[in-house]
């Protein structure tokens, strides 16, 4: 699940994350507001959650995420074209498991969707 | 029988007296004898002297020249137990025996007195005169003939009062520098025998500087003595103290610090002319005034608890004190007390007070300006984040199109470069609206607030000049009533107004005209004004962050065109004049900001 209220960022998102060899099914999601329904409604195993929405903090999400007892454990991981030393503790506090600065560029994008498949599908082992 | 002039005498003496043959059997008794042990002469004459006292010694043995001796007796009451007889031989026509002269008891205590009064006087180490009845030298000490040794040649028993003093003074005894009295006034007063007046004190000089402190006193008769007393020592010390009393009162007065003393029920009786001066009351006013704090203290304390209940082991108690003045100002003052004891016993106490208000107000000032510090750095760094991100999220569209058109070029693929070409356009002119609206909001950020007193119905008129074309278009009707002065800053408020009429009108339900009032209460010190619409409202759940919005300056511009920074402008405005603005989400007409300013200051 993509928590990003910017099509044309979760458009590049997308387009990056077809082109890796992992099967993934990209949900997109806009608001803070229905966020965890939302994942729960889809069975989504990851979020990467937005940290700037047009309703409020993308923290929000991932307290409430981290609060739920269903999706407690869910690995989760902030997205932001901010990296305030702030912003970052906050979500580490919060109970991410990693931050990344939103890429710049389209070949970054696609690194970043490898880097993710290769860890994240491929070596991690994710709670039931 | 014509008596004999010595049966006369006999017979007249008030002593009582016997007389004897050898062995002591009484011929005649007089009779003072016979009245002092009630008898008469018949029960007398035949007795022995012993059947009515008991001479201790042996009697018999004196000799024409009398022999004195104490008796014991138990037979009269009117006479003490003991006494003393004087016993002389007599020899007459043949026969002899002894003439026996009995002091009373009284006579012989006073006889005691007088020697041990004369032992006295002679051995005291001051000088000491005593005068007769006629105002004559009647006894005088050592020390008094040293002291008159000027006069010597005058100074004798028997001379008179006025003669002796007169001297004393011609001849420079003592100076002449009394001034209470003149000298011959002291003379004249010394012949005043009044009893009611008591002792007549005088202080003398000597020539040698020394002073002498003269106490006379007289009987209604007339007799009477003269003490003097070297007080030089006294008055030094004296004058030493009233030198020093003197310095410390100058003090006192000079400190710019109040002075407070009061005695063991807290009353005033002394309050220096700082005080007088900042109280605008005389001192005689303070005086008997009850003068504990009748507030607490800033920690809550009961102050005059805590005077009460002071120990000697801890007697100090300070407190700040607002201290209304004269021209009608409040002055912050700090008082420094010390409750006082004697024995355990509360006995007074001591308040100093310091106008402390510069400090304070220096004090306050500077708390004033970090507060205000504080909240720019937060909003510096909100600024800083917002600028991050807003500016960072259109270039990196711009970047990551751009890339997308490297590639598809490199595929030779053209059929989407003008949508993507379209992209990096919107972007352009996204990123170019946020710096503007950045720039907007540093100018009011970073504004040094300017402070006036101005009226703020001039400002909302104003404002609404600004708005003119909108309000005019929206044919809106902006209502102010009772707006008062407000010490602030003209522009930023203007701007405020502007920021919140704006809003108003711009968010009007459609088909409806748009109706703004502003109106305005006190309550507790804020200055509560109030700006209410009929529009379409704001979602309470966005109440908080409508003020900290930065981050939608380019989102949902669909709906909220420039909403965010204008708020967010009004929120740092009110913060820069250390007041509040809330969304009431309890009004369901339209929107209603409550913006609170503080008063004082």
């Amino acid at each position: 699940m993509v928590v990003e209220d910017d099509p044309l960022d979760f458009g590049f998102f997308t387009t990056a994350f077809k082109e890796i060899p992992a099967q993934t099914e990209l949900f997109n999601w806009p608001t803070v507001e229905g966020a965890v329904e939302e994942i729960l409604q889809t069975a989504c195993e990851i979020a990467v959650v937005d940290i700037n929405l047009r309703d409020g903090s993308g923290i929000d999400v991932i307290r409430e995420i981290r609060a739920h007892p269903r999706l407690g454990k869910m690995p989760l991981v902030a997205l932001s074209s901010s990296v305030s030393d702030i912003d970052v503790s906050e979500c580490y506090e919060a109970g991410v498991n990693a931050y990344v600065e939103k890429p710049l560029s389209m070949e970054k994008y696609r690194m970043f969707a490898k880097a993710f498949g290769t860890f994240w599908l491929e070596s991690a082992v994710l709670p039931d | 029988m014509e008596e004999s002039v010595s049966v006369q005498l006999f017979k007249a003496m008030r002593r009582p007296t016997l007389v004897t043959d050898d062995r002591g059997v009484i011929l005649e008794a007089n009779p003072a004898f016979l009245s002092t042990f009630e008898l008469d002469s018949a029960k007398a004459i035949g007795q022995h002297l012993t059947d009515f006292l008991e001479p201790l010694g042996n009697w018999k043995a004196a000799g024409v020249n009398g022999l004195s001796m104490t008796y014991r007796h138990s037979g009269a009451s009117s006479l003490a137990p003991s006494g003393r007889l004087q016993i002389n031989r007599y020899e007459s026509s043949g026969n002899s025996g002894f003439f026996i002269f009995i002091d009373s008891g009284t006579a012989f205590e006073a006889e005691e007195i007088l020697t041990a009064l004369s032992y006295i006087v002679e051995n005291f180490p001051h000088p000491i005169l005593i005068w007769g009845k006629s105002a004559e030298l009647l006894k005088y000490n050592d020390a008094a003939k040293q002291r008159f040794v000027a006069i010597s040649d005058l100074f004798h028993l028997g001379q008179d009062r006025q003669v002796l003093l007169t001297a004393a003074r011609d001849r420079g005894v003592f100076g002449t520098n009394n001034k209470e009295h003149s000298f011959d006034q002291v003379l004249q007063l010394q012949y005043v025998t009044d009893k009611e007046r008591g002792p007549l004190i005088n202080e003398l000089q000597a020539p040698d500087g020394t002073w002498h402190r003269v106490t006379a006193y007289f009987s209604p008769d007339g007799w009477g003595a003269s003490f003097y007393e070297d007080i030089s020592e006294l008055r030094r010390a004296q004058s030493e103290l009233s030198t020093r009393t003197r310095e410390f009162e100058l003090i006192l007065q000079n400190v710019p610090d109040f002075v407070v003393v009061a005695d063991a029920d807290f009353r005033v009786n002394y309050v220096n002319a700082s005080y007088e001066e900042a109280t605008s009351r005389t001192r005689d006013s303070w005086i008997g005034e009850r003068c504990l704090p009748d507030e607490d203290g800033d920690d809550g304390n009961d102050l005059e608890e805590m005077f009460i209940s002071a120990t000697p082991d801890s007697p100090s108690i300070s407190f700040d004190e607002w201290m209304r003045v004269e021209d009608g100002g409040r002055r912050w003052i700090r008082w420094r007390c010390r409750v006082l004891f004697d024995g355990g016993e509360r006995s007074g106490m001591i308040k100093i007070g310091r106008d402390i208000t510069v400090e304070y107000e220096q004090e306050q000032h500077l708390r004033q300006q970090s507060s205000e510090l504080a909240k720019k750095n937060e909003s510096l760094e909100r600024f800083a984040a917002v600028v991050s991100h807003d500016l960072k999220a259109p270039l990196r569209h711009i970047a990551i199109f751009a890339d997308m058109v490297v590639e598809e070029v490199g595929k030779e693929h053209y059929e989407q470069l003008p949508q993507f070409a379209k992209h990096i356009q919107n972007s352009a002119v996204r990123m170019d609206g946020v710096i503007k609206r950045l720039l907007e909001y540093s100018k009011v950020a970073y504004k040094t607030v300017s402070r006036h007193h101005v009226p703020l119905s001039d400002i909302v008129v104003q404002a609404v000049q600004n708005l003119e074309s909108q309000v005019e278009n929206a044919r809106a009707e902006i209502l102010a009533s009772d707006l008062p002065y407000y010490f602030g800053d003209p522009d930023l408020l203007r701007q405020l107004f502007q920021n919140l009429i704006g809003n108003a009108v711009k968010y009007c339900r459609p088909g409806q005209r748009p109706r703004v009032r502003i109106y305005c209460a006190r309550e507790s010190g804020n200055l509560q004004i109030f700006v209410e619409d009929n529009g379409i409202g704001i979602d309470p759940r966005y109440a908080d962050s409508i003020f900290t919005a930065f981050r939608r300056l380019h989102k949902d511009e669909t709906v909220y065109d420039g909403f965010g920074i204008g708020l967010a402008l009004c929120k740092q405005i009110v913060d820069s004049h250390l007041g509040s603005i809330r969304l009431d989400t309890s009004y369901k007409g339209g929107a209603r900001f409550v913006i609170e300013l503080p008063l004082k200051s």
